[in-house]
């Protein structure tokens, strides 16, 4: 759930150990939200690129 | 790249677009229609709702069982959340709201001073607070068969180790939490205020004398 390290954070020093009250992690489909955005990335990046394929082909007149 | 592989890329790369912003944005689009039907609905709910219960000025709650909020479909067992000191974490399952019991801080402080119930931000439990509005109607039963009506008040979103809305005395009040955030980085803390009490009228079945 939190790793080593995690805590309310003193400057920079982080308040850890038995004692230190957190609340409850309630977080929902991580794996879902990032393979959502993993997706909407992938095909940004796709679309991009094809499109930057074809400028160059055009501006240096190359045969697909 | 000939045109048929071209298209066949753009193709995928528009359903991968489409599929990932329909995953993230139609809860949202939910929600929000939620929240616009509770702004017209929710007064006059709320109106009808406190005709049937019987005014309190203050309660404690004791043993609640389950929670109800009628208009977001919610209707949830609730289990006692214990906390684990050592690995700093709740009790929690993906099918049950959670109250708090008391644990005492590094102060030496009680916490929390409001009863909390909690539980995950996923469709089966409190994904759908995402649609809350004003005045929203909250029923919790206790073991003894007392029913209270709560409406809502507001909510704050803090990060998971600001216990400060835990500390805080909020009077005939509860609190709901659970998680908000792109990744569930932050917890929202709703608060519902008390209307009233319905007592759970328990039906006797008598059998015919033969």
């Amino acid at each position: 759930m939190y790793g080593k390290g995690a805590g309310p954070k003193v400057g920079s020093v982080a308040v850890t150990g038995v004692g230190a009250v957190v609340l409850p992690n309630t977080g929902g489909n991580t794996i879902g939200t990032i393979l959502a955005y993993s997706a909407i990335t992938i095909g940004v990046v796709a679309i991009i690129s094809q499109l930057a394929v074809r400028v160059i082909r055009r501006k240096y007149s190359v045969e697909a | 790249m000939r045109t048929s592989g071209r298209l066949a890329v753009s193709g995928f790369a528009t359903l991968l677009i489409i599929g990932g912003g329909c995953y993230l944005g139609m809860p949202k689009l939910q929600a929000a229609l939620k929240r616009h039907e509770g702004a017209h609905q929710n007064t006059a709910a709320l109106a009808t709702v406190t005709k049937q219960t019987i005014a309190q000025k203050s309660f404690t709650l004791q043993e609640p069982i389950a929670l109800q909020l009628p208009r977001l479909d919610i209707n949830l067992a609730i289990k006692p959340g214990t906390y684990n000191a050592q690995a700093q974490t709740w009790s929690l399952d993906r099918t049950n709201a959670f109250v708090m019991q008391p644990v005492t801080d590094r102060s030496g402080a009680v916490i929390p001073a409001t009863p909390v119930i909690y539980g995950h931000d996923i469709p089966a439990v409190f994904m759908h607070l995402d649609g809350i509005a004003a005045d929203e109607i909250l029923h919790i039963t206790q073991s003894n068969g007392i029913t209270y009506t709560f409406r809502y008040v507001g909510d704050v979103v803090v990060k998971p180790h600001d216990i400060t809305p835990l500390q805080n005395k909020y009077q005939n009040s509860v609190l709901l939490m659970t998680c908000t955030g792109s990744n569930f980085q932050e917890r929202r803390i709703m608060r519902f205020e008390l209307v009233g009490k319905q007592d759970v009228a328990v039906e006797v079945v008598h059998e015919p004398l033969t």
